[in-house]
């Protein structure tokens, strides 16, 4: 298989214009025969959704949770960022476009990453018209901050919301287009199946989670804008419901699974504190500016109150090993600093399982350079946070942090036009193999889901429709009786099983062993370690697992245990990805790839997608790749001594 | 038309009419307490203002048709809200905390059931007379009512004195309720005037109740009427 | 620390429903009131029992998918908390507590202390939006917002749309759900062309949705984990009389969705 990523050749700054004129259009009195399914209602999905429904497509929208103003994206906290330059420092499109290129360590596709940075403009401009409450100066314009290391301030943000404010913003435009009965909403439904016919995405299988009645749907196409993977590791700043099904089955059916090894892990989140830890909180990375982080030289004074440790005896490791960037260093950088600290013992906080897994975020220095008032104008709300979880006031006792799995670059493999190698399926948001490369840059998430939804899929998708006949709303191939079989008896043997183990447990129980295997630090023994032991966790799961009630009603441990089954085979690939990929870049660190502890790419030869094809569960996948050129940003190797 | 009656079937609608008339009637219970406050002035004080009001039949009708169609609309408007709120949770919380609803506000509709029963009990108490017993008087030669002596008699009762006391409570607490709450209904305070809406409402009842206590108090204790 | 809990069970819509009592015993401080559920959870499925159904998604206390009564208290004791976000270290050893889910007819339970809050979604789409189509926006900048209207506008719209406000109201009102969207909307001037024609619409939504009357009595806004002000109450209060009263109607098409 030959993966062409469709993307137009020629300059780069006139490419998507071009990409544009040359597209297909669907004269608007026939738009109306066409339907489209968008699963999804985070960011990418509620603004495709209301973006085609206004288009005059028929839109049927489904998600999960019991609305969608609920999708995950609802959590984003920090920012999202644009090149509009408003604050005159130098910004342009161009310089976006770099950065992103670089920070996911040259692992992009340049022209995607160009296209978004043009389009993130307009996202700006449409989410204020639709009345996203941005922060704004005191003239009245929008404000700016600088954000994840960036060297201007193109983060627009609306306090620590931002997530919920843009996806408000879409999901009030979606709300209208379902008054307007152009697009019909299904909440507390969840995908179980992708239907292919004759090739192509002509639909999905749902259960209706009230009802546990499964459902087919036929569409001309099928939007998949389902999130990330990154609860794989059962602990991450995910939320609880964030699952791999929705991509997995559709991978199962012929779709290609690109990088899934690219994850990312966030440095600043409040350490677990006991083993029934449910997820982990993620806590702003703008405390980096001020606080310190440190851990105790020895590791004898683990276990004593920080008060009591000397200065002396502090390591202050960020500023010893990256001196010129220190407390700042980015993400993936700090976050494997703070593992190694506490690999040695020298862990602070309570220990689980036998380790302390944090460091300390001390503010201290900070307080008595710029007063309590100030810290508490900059933080407060975040130290209120801090303090509702821990118990611990942080203006009094340094907070304790750690890393934890915070998003997937990962995710079905996608061309130009966001369209998988399955004709008819597109992938959008976090779902999709993104723009980023191997390492996302802060505020780049949102930026890209909004791109994707509301400025690039109105268009290929057009582009896509326009050449195939509209073919109905009625699920009446055989291929949907047969998808839906397989679903109802996957549900019934989860009942049937009656074992002795819950999902929960199961899922912690691969959580933790990816974690520690496929997580921050990977070792190609650690892995193959890996690869052993999952099948033997599903093999269990499968015999073992207990489902209590019936799959007829809101059976909250009956979804579970679809998604941890799905997450069972999952791993396996990412292990696989992560042991294939003989480097180091990004998010994906392999220790046996690296120049005294910074990642080192292997661009010879790893200077590509790799698209994974299913083969079969416990079968070896096959491996497609697509390979990356970098016309314009040459690559470098990152340094942040 | 149909805007106007959608107006008043919806929920804001009818509170409207609950804080517009309650307002009408705001007025009336502080000129009403104003005016009673004369009987510490003596006889002459109470009766020539008794007099004063009845100058125009048509004017003290008018006023009473217009009281009695606030009552009336004030009554309609809180069935028809409790109803719908009787239907919006039928179940009741097997525990039920409350943090910031106060003792008045929770008791509106208690504070009015006992304010309607004095006000039918005190119209025929000391306005028609139907319920005062022999002593009831005109002033002499007129069709108004002998206030001084008509209140110097009753409230030498102390179980009236006891019932009047207790139905200015009630008043107070529904009043104060009422006045806070109004301006919310009619959009008139926002965050900022709040303090003033409540010290202002505290100013009001608090004068309005002490006005009314202080005049059967006084009878009884001899301090005022005959 | 061990802890009693009488929680509220019920199979489906039409099952009547009743509390079921539970021990848990060795109860951490450090847990979130539902990873205590969890834990409780666990352990019932390990009976081959069935777990107790809670939503839940974020447990940051920004989706608003969770919440049920504790004592009396929508998402329990403490303030501008939710209880995914709430601490055992607010309980102590031995304590008794009652957990329902929230109460009102516009919002029937689906299971144990699960509800369906579909009637808010229903509210938003009276008129809970700016008509604007994608890629008819004008820059960004030249639409110049006071910041004091822009922040107020945002404290409106914080709001989770987790129906804490409804649960609490003793006349089970939405009142404070639908006037911090109206206000978020209503203070901004892009919100301006259909200021008085959303108020209206969402109001008379809400209405329809057999919500409760607001009687003032402000435990909504004690309860909203969000902090949303009463003022918004009182400034969807003056645009709905005044839209209703004084101005002049759209012609023909009054309730016709978007
Ligand atoms: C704590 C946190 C903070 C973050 N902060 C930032 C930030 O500041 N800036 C930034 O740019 N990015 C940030 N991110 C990343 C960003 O929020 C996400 O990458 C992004 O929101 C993903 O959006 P999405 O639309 O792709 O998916 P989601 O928002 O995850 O939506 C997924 C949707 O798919 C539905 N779904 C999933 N599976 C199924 C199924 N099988 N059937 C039916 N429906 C299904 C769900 O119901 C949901 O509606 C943050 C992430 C986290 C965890
Ligand atoms: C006569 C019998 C009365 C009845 C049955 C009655 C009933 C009520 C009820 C039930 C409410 C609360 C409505 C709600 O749930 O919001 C209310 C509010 C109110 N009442 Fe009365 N009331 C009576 C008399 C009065 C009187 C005499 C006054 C004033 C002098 C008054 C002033 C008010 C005011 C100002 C409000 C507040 C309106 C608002 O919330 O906007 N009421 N009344
Ligand atoms: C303790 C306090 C009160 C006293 C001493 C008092 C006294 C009186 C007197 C003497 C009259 C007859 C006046 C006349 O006919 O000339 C009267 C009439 C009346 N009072 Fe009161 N009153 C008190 C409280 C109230 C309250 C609280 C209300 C209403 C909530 C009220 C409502 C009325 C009404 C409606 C009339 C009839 C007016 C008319 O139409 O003639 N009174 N009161
Ligand atoms: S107003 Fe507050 S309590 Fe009500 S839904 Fe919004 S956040 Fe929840
Ligand atoms: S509690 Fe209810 S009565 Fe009004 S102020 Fe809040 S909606
Ligand atoms: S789980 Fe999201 S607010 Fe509590």
């Amino acid at each position: 298989m030959t993966l062409d990523s469709k993307a137009p050749s020629g300059p780069i700054e006139t490419a998507w214009d071009r990409h544009r004129f040359d597209m297909k259009l669907v004269n608007p009195a026939n738009k109306r025969k066409y339907s489209v399914i968008v699963v999804g209602s985070g960011l990418a999905g509620a603004s495709a959704a209301a973006t085609l429904g206004e288009l005059g497509y028929n839109v049927a929208c489904f998600c999960f949770q019991d609305s969608p103003r609920r999708a995950h994206s609802i959590a984003a906290q920090g920012g999202i960022n644009a090149a509009k330059n408003y604050q005159n420092d130098g910004d342009s499109v161009y310089r976006l476009f770099y950065d992103t290129v670089k920070g996911g360590d040259f692992r992009a596709r340049e022209r995607n990453v160009y296209r978004l940075a043009q389009i993130s403009v307009n996202i700006i401009d449409q989410a204020v018209a639709q009345g996203v409450p941005f922060a704004r100066e005191y003239g009245g314009l929008l404000a700016n901050r600088s954000f994840g290391g960036a060297q201007v301030s193109r983060t627009f943000y609306a306090r620590g919301q931002t997530g919920q404010q843009l996806l408000l913003g879409a999901y009030s435009a979606l709300e209208r287009q379902i008054a307007a009965g152009k697009v019909k909403m299904y909440a507390r439904h969840e995908m179980l199946e992708l239907v292919v016919v004759d090739g192509r995405a002509r639909g999905i299988v749902v259960r209706n989670l009230e009802t546990g009645k499964l459902e087919s749907f036929a569409a001309d196409a099928v939007c998949l804008a389902t999130g990330g993977y990154g609860n794989v590791f059962f602990l991450s700043t995910n939320a609880k419901g964030c699952n791999t099904t929705a991509i997995w089955r559709a991978h199962k059916k012929g779709a290609l699974l690109a990088n899934p090894c690219y994850t990312q892990i966030h440095p600043t989140c409040i350490p677990q504190a006991g083993d029934y830890q449910s997820k982990l909180t993620l806590m702003s990375e703008s405390l980096r500016n001020d606080g310190r982080v440190w851990a105790p030289k020895d590791a004898a004074d683990c276990g004593k109150h920080p008060s009591e440790i000397s200065e002396d005896k502090r390591d202050y490791y960020l500023e010893r090993m990256y001196p010129s960037f220190g407390n700042l260093s980015p993400r993936d950088i700090a976050s494997r600093a703070a593992k190694r600290v506490c690999d040695e013992g020298r862990g602070v906080g309570p220990a689980v399982g036998g380790v302390r897994r944090g460091v300390y975020l001390d503010f201290s220095d900070a307080i008595q350079r710029l007063g309590h008032a100030t810290i508490s104008e900059r933080y407060g709300n975040l130290f209120e946070m801090y303090e509702r979880i821990t118990g611990e006031n942080p203006y009094q006792v340094p907070m304790r942090m750690y890393p934890a799995p915070h998003y997937t670059m990962g995710g079905l493999w996608v061309d130009y036009n966001l369209m998988s190698n399955v004709p008819g399926l597109f992938v959008l948001g976090e779902a999709n193999f993104s723009d980023h490369g191997a390492n996302r840059l802060g505020a780049s998430a949102l930026m890209q889901g909004l791109s994707d939804g509301y400025f690039v899929i109105p268009y290929t998708l057009g582009n896509y429709l326009a050449g195939v006949k509209p073919a109905g709303t009625t699920a009446d191939h055989p291929a949907f009786r047969a998808a839906e079989q397989d679903v109802k008896s996957k549900l019934d043997k989860f009942l049937a099983i009656k074992g002795k183990r819950t999902v929960d447990s199961f899922h912690r129980q691969l959580g933790d062993l990816v974690w520690d295997r496929c997580g921050m630090g990977r070792t190609p023994e650690g892995l193959q370690e890996a690869l052993q032991k999952i099948p033997a966790i599903r093999e269990e799961f499968w015999q073992n697992l207990t489902v209590a009630g019936s799959a007829n009603d809101l059976n909250q441990s009956l979804e579970k245990a679809g998604r941890v089954a799905d997450f069972l085979e999952f791993a396996e690939l990412m292990c696989t990805d992560a042991l294939t990929r003989n480097e180091s870049c990004g998010g994906h660190f392999r220790e046996d790839h690296q120049d005294d502890g910074e990642a080192k790419r292997n661009d010879a030869d790893y200077s590509h997608v790799a698209a994974w094809e299913f083969a079969g569960v416990g079968t070896a996948p096959v491996l497609h790749k697509e390979p990356l050129t970098f016309d314009y940003v040459k690559p470098v190797q990152r340094s942040y001594k | 038309m149909g805007w106007l009656l959608r107006f008043f079937n919806s929920t804001i609608g009818m509170k409207v009419v609950m804080a517009v008339t309650g307002l009408l009637m705001y007025g009336f219970v502080i000129i009403h307490m104003a005016g009673n406050i004369q009987v510490f002035l003596g006889e002459e004080a109470i009766n020539h203002y008794a007099q004063l009001l009845h100058t125009s039949e048509e004017v003290v009708w008018g006023a009473r048709l217009g009281l009695l169609g606030a009552v009336v609309a004030h009554i309609v408007s809180s069935v028809r809200l409790i109803m719908l709120s009787g239907k919006a949770r039928p179940t009741a919380y097997a525990k039920r905390t409350y943090t910031a609803a106060s003792f008045a506000s929770l008791s509106m509709r208690f504070s009015a059931i006992l304010l309607f029963v004095f006000i039918i009990y005190h119209l025929g108490h000391l306005t028609s007379g139907t319920f005062f017993g022999e002593g009831f008087k005109l002033q002499p030669g007129l069709k108004v009512n002998d206030v001084w002596h008509n209140v110097s008699t009753a409230f030498k009762n102390p179980l009236i004195v006891g019932f009047y006391v207790i139905a200015q409570l009630s008043l107070g607490a529904h009043l104060y309720h009422g006045a806070v709450s109004l301006f919310r209904t009619l959009g008139l305070a926002g965050e900022r005037q709040q303090a003033l809406v409540k010290n202002l409402a505290r100013a009001i009842v608090g004068a309005v109740v002490v006005g009314n206590i202080s005049i059967p108090l006084a009878v009884l204790l001899g301090l005022a009427g005959k | 620390m061990k802890l009693t809990l009488h929680i509220w069970r019920q199979k489906d819509r039409k099952d009547a429903g009743k509390f079921v009592r539970y021990e848990v015993p060795n109860v951490s401080e450090h847990m979130s009131f539902l990873e205590m559920l969890d834990v409780l959870n666990e352990d019932l499925q390990g009976k081959g029992e069935e777990a107790i159904a809670f939503e839940h998604d974020c447990r940051e206390g920004i989706c608003g998918s969770c919440g049920f009564v504790i004592n009396g208290e929508p998402h329990g004791p403490q303030d501008r908390t939710t209880v995914c976000q709430l601490h055992m270290r607010t309980f102590k050893e031995g304590d008794e507590l009652y957990l329902e889910p929230w109460r009102a007819t516009a919002f029937p339970v689906v299971k144990d202390l699960v509800v369906d809050r579909s009637a808010f979604d229903r509210i938003i789409q009276a008129g809970g939006f700016v008509s604007v189509n994608t890629g008819s926006a004008r820059d960004a900048n030249s639409l110049p917002v006071r910041k004091e209207d822009a922040d107020r506008a945002f404290d409106a719209a914080a709001c989770i749309g987790c129906g804490a406000c409804v649960a609490a109201c003793p006349n089970a009102a939405a009142m404070l759900f639908t006037s911090a969207k109206v206000s978020h909307l209503s203070l901004l001037p892009q919100g301006q062309p259909e200021r008085y024609d959303r108020v209206v619409k969402m109001v008379h939504q809400m209405d329809s949705e057999d919500f409760g009357h607001c009687s003032n009595h402000g435990e909504c806004e004690v309860h909203c984990p969000k902090g949303i002000n009463l003022s918004n109450i009182s400034r969807m209060n003056a645009d709905y009389i005044k839209a209703s009263l004084f101005m002049s109607p759209r012609e023909g098409k009054e309730e016709s969705g978007a």
